[in-house]
Parts: structure tokens; C-alpha cells; sequence
């Protein structure tokens, strides 16, 4: 038991040499910062993060906001690809309450995450693209890659070049809720109503699944009003749309209050799917996100969701659930050191079941695309009507590398 | 006689008075035109340009937090990359170059995708933002002229380093060109906001100057709002030639420190 503390100090020593040694190498930024000559802080708040101009690039087609760009990326120099690799050690602690027997255990272990690849552009006037493909390490020397997400989007059919105003787009992709799970800070807890699915299939609103969407972007509208409605046939796609389907729609206001951006995001997520059982699900989820800046410096930024959500047939059961999440982040330094934190909870009325999950971090960027981070989360599963009661501590120390 | 005089007078009002009406309404389109480029530069401000710079201009965008070199704040009217004398306003020119090429180093991107007549109604609106543009006392602008240049040659660089020493700009840009002199900790521009003087030795750290041409243009016309200063009326244009082959050897890392590695130049 003692020896757990002396191999993390260890560990953690090995991480901040890694890093240093990284930082004089990293002469590279990654894709778009390379291709448009500016620091990932253009837009990240903090990278995955994304800033207003960020989001504005994103809706606009991964092309500068105001531009709607014709060269094709083969013409473009340099090449659009860029790799993101985040080690991490994990230091887990788990206490278990069954029938009131309490058994315990640790683990460490080093998660060497594998390598992300990324490729996106233009590839003419009013065509872009975007691909994400991961490379999984699945066992000594084993390497798996896959296809995370792909998508094809028409990008400013409607309205003047460059302003978003109407988009089309098609493949595998997540939806754009307010909060997408793959841009936000926490790093090693799941949002927990994102992850949400007593059906045990394969519809979850924040997960890439294969869809058609219409979206887009006024900024006329006060500081810009954001939509997107999509048809999806699940995460994995092929699956026929009798029994696997959902159907999206998000409206999202910002306002700047003394140029602070204050957002307010309503969302529906609703269809069905084939649950483990083999009958189909009825399921809808929907809710509301607020996202506000303080006006006055600036540096924190608060962000609030909840979610409602109906299942019409878990195991010949209704089942509602209530949950939602609570995130700060606080900007110390500009482009350098950031504190954070978040808290999630879930509530399964039927099952009386309750989890509870709070999570803080601090972050430090050695260079944009160079940082590291450790964080301390805590998470609290608690079924009665099981008698089981799960206490899960996770410690994490992990660097961030983006090339 | 008289009655030429009287038929070249007329003659003359005639002239005179079709040039008042040409004129009249030439002005007349011009203004209709620009203001119909400004309210598209408003919109495409909006888009492109205010989530850094600030819906009202001042710079003060919400992403300016998170970023350590600030953006411009257009209501004052300062502008650091001109062609113009010290302490004047920027030509459209300057504001297109600026918008079309961004600034190396700092989050301000390229815009060269943009149409060029978006370009131009973004520096029509940007100059509706700060009264010193349509202040008349302003005008004319006097441009700066880029003479000829002396050869880039380790002559010149060697009188370049002379120069570096004896105007004292290692006070900021330190003895090796690192931007670590004496000074550099206390660097503030005309906001009061701390600025780290340029390391000239790092080519990707360098904003605007990144040619001979360019560095001497920044000699020439200083950067307003902040403590480098033109030495347009203090060296001579050789002089600030020199100088600027010197800068541009230390960002290309041909370093000379008290003269000691000149030998390795070819």
C-alpha cells in the first residue's frame, strides 16, 4: 500500500520530464493553427475548448469566419493532417458497499491513449471535411485504428459567402449540443447524462452516429443564433431505420453582456432503438444549457446543463431520469495555466438511483500545443434498491501533445 | 475684344460650372457607394472580426481574454504596421495588407480568402470606429518612400551593428538581439499594458518585419502606440539600411556578438 504513493511520485516525475523534453521539440502546431499561421489559443479557450471564434470557424466549415474558401486541401500547403497523442497515469481507488460488506481496491496504471489523426479542409467552394481516426493500442505491440468521425459538409448555401447562415452536412458525426463531449477540459470523467442509456443500445446524443443534418448561423441575430436538425440511424450505422432512429433539433442564442458571452442552448433528442432485450425503446431526452462569462474580467466561465429523459421500455418498465452538470473554468494565465472544475449528477426515478461526480483539474501549457494536467475525480453510485453503493477516486496525470 | 472676353467668360462659367456638377456628383455616388461599404464591412466585421476586436471595437472581444497579445482596440486610432510617418494614421492600404496578410505571431490570421471587396468594406467600417479618421487635420498622409537598398553584405551588417549598439537598442531588444535587455521588464505600450520587446533572433517571432525592406519600413516609421520610435529625422537612410541588414542577419541566425562570429559570414 505504501509503495502506491513512491511509484506515482515516480510516475509523475517521468510525466514532467517527458514534457520538458516535448516543449524543445514542439516546433509544430497542430492542423488549422499550422495552416493559418495563429496559436491554438485563436480558438481554444483552453484546447479542446472552444472560444467564440472557434465555433464560429467550426459552423463556417473548418474555414476562417467571413471566408468561404475554394482551394482544394491537395493544393494547400502544408499538408491539412495533425496527430494528438494524451498519455495519462491513473490512479484508481474503488470502495464497494454490497449487502453492507465493504471491499475495497487500488490501481495504477499508465494509459498510454494511443495517437489521434486528424485531417479537415476545404476541397472546393461551398465543400469541406472533416476526419478524425484514432489509433488504439489494444494489447503489447497491437494497434487498432478506427474511424472516429467523417463528414461531409455544404457549407454557406444560403445568405452572404462566409456568415454560415445555412449548412448541410452528412456521416458520422456528433451533433452540436452546446457542450459537445469532446471539447470540454475534463479529461478523465465522462459527462454522466451524455453517457445515459438503460437500453444498453446504441443511441447516445452525444456520440458520433451516423446522421444528415441542417445547420447554421446567424450572427445578424443579437450575437449570433446557432441550429442544427438532424435524422440519425444510431451510432454505428447500417442499422435499419425501423428500429434504430432519433431525430434532433438545438436552438442556441449568444448575447455579449459587456462583450462576456452569455448562451443559452435548447435541445431535443428523441426516437428509438432496439434495447438489449430485443424490444424496441421509445426514448426522447431533452433539456437546456447556459453557458455564461463573467462581464466583468472575464476569466471565469461558468457553464450549466440539464437533461430530462423518457424510456418507454426498460425490461417492460417507463423510466425517467433527471441529471445534468455544473462546470468552472478559470483562466489564471492567458494561453498558459487554467483551473477547472465540474460537477454531474443523475437521478433514475424508478430505481431510486443516484450518482454524484465531482471533478477538479489544473492545466499548464508548456506551448500551445504542449500541457499538462493533473485531476482529482470523485464519483458516488448509489442504487438502493440494489443495496450497492460504488465510491470510485480517480487521481490522473496526464499530458496533452498536439503536432 | 470684349466680346471675346465676354464669350471666354462665359465659356469659362459654363466649364466651371459642369466641373461643380461633375464633381457634385461624383462625391454624391462615391458617398453612396461608401456607405453601402460600410454597412457590408459592419456585417462581416460582425462575423469575422468582433468576436477578438469587439463588437464595439475596443478590442476587448470575448476570445481577447485568452489571449496574451491583445487585439487591437480601433477606437483609439493607434496603429503600429503603417507606411506612414510617426504618429499618423495608417493608409487603406496599410489596414488591407494587415487584414489580407495577417500578423505572423500573434492570433491575427490571414484573411486572403476573403473577397478583396470584403476586405476593403472591413477597413471602411474600421475607420468609422475612431473619430481621428475623419478628423481633417489629420490629412495628408505623408507615406514614407523606401529608397533603394544597400546590399545585403558583411560590410553592412558590421555598420549595422554599430548603429544597433550606439542607439541603444539593446536597452530592449538586449545585446544578443533576444529581447532580454535591461529594459525588456518594464516594456509598456501607450495603454500601460506590459509588452515584450521582439527576439530578433527568433524569424518566427518577428510580426511584420521579416524582409530588409520591411525592417527598414518600421525604422522609418516607428510603431505608434508603443515605445519603438522612428528614426526617420535621427539616422540616415544608409544608416537605416544598415541596421536592418543587421536585424535581418540575427533572424536568420547569422549571430555576431561583439563581432566575434563575423568570420563565418560568406
Amino acid at each position: 500500500m505504501r509503495l502506491v504513493p513512491f511509484r506515482f511520485a515516480i510516475l509523475l516525475g517521468f510525466a514532467v520530464a517527458s514534457v520538458a523534453v516535448t516543449t524543445n521539440q514542439a516546433g509544430a502546431i497542430p492542423l488549422f493553427a499550422r495552416k493559418y499561421h495563429v496559436s491554438c489559443f485563436r480558438c481554444h479557450t483552453v484546447p479542446p475548448v472552444l472560444n467564440d471564434y472557434g465555433r464560429r470557424f467550426q459552423i463556417n466549415g473548418y474555414q476562417l469566419p467571413g471566408t468561404d474558401e475554394s482551394e482544394p486541401i491537395w493544393a494547400q500547403e502544408p499538408l491539412s493532417l495533425s496527430f494528438v497523442f494524451y498519455p495519462s497515469f491513473v490512479s484508481a481507488h474503488t470502495v464497494t458497499t454490497t449487502g453492507g460488506i465493504k471491499t475495497s481496491s487500488n490501481e495504477l496504471t499508465f494509459q498510454p491513449s494511443g495517437l489521434d489523426l486528424f485531417t479537415a479542409g476545404t476541397i472546393a467552394k461551398h465543400l469541406s471535411y472533416f476526419l478524425a481516426a484514432p489509433i488504439g493500442i489494444t494489447g503489447p505491440g497491437q494497434y487498432s485504428p478506427s474511424i472516429e468521425t467523417m463528414s461531409i459538409m455544404f457549407n454557406n448555401l444560403a445568405g452572404p459567402d462566409g456568415q454560415s447562415n445555412l449548412n448541410f452536412r452528412f456521416g458520422r458525426f456528433r451533433l452540436w449540443n452546446t457542450f459537445p463531449d469532446n471539447t470540454t477540459i475534463v479529461e478523465s470523467a465522462d459527462y454522466l447524462i451524455y453517457d445515459y442509456n438503460p437500453a444498453g443500445g446504441t443511441l447516445l446524443i452525444a456520440d458520433p452516429q451516423w446522421a444528415a443534418s441542417v445547420y447554421g448561423f446567424f450572427p445578424q441575430i443579437l450575437d449570433g443564433l446557432r441550429y442544427e436538425a438532424a435524422v440519425s440511424d444510431g451510432t454505428d450505422g447500417g442499422d435499419p431505420l425501423n428500429s434504430n432512429e432519433a431525430n434532433f433539433l438545438m436552438l442556441e442564442q449568444t448575447a455579449y453582456i459587456d462583450n462576456a458571452p452569455f448562451r443559452l442552448g435548447l435541445y431535443y433528442y428523441g426516437g428509438k432503438e432496439l434495447a438489449v432485450n430485443n424490444v424496441t425503446d421509445n426514448m426522447n431526452r431533452y433539456g437546456f444549457a447556459v453557458e455564461a462569462n463573467d462581464p466583468w474580467t472575464k476569466r471565469f466561465d461558468l457553464s450549466f446543463q440539464y437533461m430530462s429523459a423518457t424510456d418507454d421500455n426498460i425490461v417492460g418498465i417507463k423510466q425517467t431520469m433527471d441529471g445534468g452538470f455544473l462546470g468552472l473554468n478559470v483562466l489564471i494565465v492567458p494561453e498558459k495555466f487554467f483551473i477547472y472544475g465540474r460537477y454531474d449528477f443523475v437521478d433514475v426515478n424508478q430505481t431510486s438511483e443516484k450518482q454524484n461526480q465531482w471533478t477538479g483539474g489544473i492545466r499548464y501549457h508548456f506551448a500551445p500545443n504542449v500541457g499538462a494536467y493533473a485531476e482529482l475525480s470523485y464519483l458516488d453510485d448509489n442504487t438502493p434498491a440494489a443495496g450497492s453503493d460504488t465510491k470510485t477516486t480517480l487521481t490522473t496525470l496526464g499530458v496533452l501533445v498536439g503536432f | 475684344m470684349k466680346m471675346k472676353t465676354k464669350v471666354g467668360k462665359f465659356t469659362a462659367l459654363v466649364a466651371a460650372f459642369s466641373l461643380s456638377l461633375a464633381l457634385y456628383s461624383c462625391a454624391t455616388s462615391f458617398n453612396g457607394s461608401d456607405q453601402v461599404s460600410v454597412a457590408r464591412g459592419k456585417a462581416v466585421y460582425h462575423e469575422a472580426c468582433a468576436p477578438c476586436h469587439g463588437d464595439n471595437g475596443d478590442g476587448s472581444g470575448p476570445v481577447s481574454v485568452s489571449l496574451r497579445t491583445k487585439p487591437r482596440d480601433f477606437k483609439l486610432g493607434v496603429y503600429k504596421f503603417r507606411s506612414t510617418a510617426s504618429g499618423e494614421l495608417p493608409t487603406n492600404y496599410d489596414l488591407l495588407r494587415t487584414i489580407n496578410s495577417g500578423i505572423y505571431h500573434t492570433a491575427m490570421p490571414s484573411f486572403a480568402q476573403m473577397s478583396i471587396a470584403d476586405q476593403y468594406s472591413v477597413v471602411e467600417y474600421i475607420k468609422t470606429l475612431s473619430p481621428a479618421f475623419s478628423d481633417s487635420s489629420q490629412y495628408p498622409l505623408d507615406t514614407v518612400r523606401i529608397s533603394t537598398p544597400i546590399p545585403y553584405t558583411l560590410n553592412s551588417i558590421e555598420r549595422g551593428r554599430e548603429v544597433y549598439l550606439n542607439m541603444h537598442c539593446w536597452s530592449c531588444h538586449g545585446i544578443t538581439g533576444e529581447g532580454n535587455g535591461p529594459a525588456a521588464p518594464t516594456v509598456t505600450d501607450d495603454e500601460g499594458h506590459h509588452i515584450q520587446p521582439t527576439n530578433l533572433t527568433h524569424y518566427w517571432d518577428i510580426k511584420m518585419g521579416r524582409s530588409p525592406q520591411k525592417i527598414y519600413l518600421i525604422f522609418s516609421t516607428g510603431l505608434n502606440g508603443t515605445p519603438m520610435p522612428s528614426y526617420a529625422q535621427i539616422l540616415t537612410d544608409k544608416q537605416r539600411w544598415d541596421l536592418a541588414n543587421y536585424v535581418y542577419s540575427l533572424s536568420h541566425k547569422d549571430r555576431f556578438y561583439d563581432g566575434k562570429q563575423l568570420s563565418n559570414m560568406h
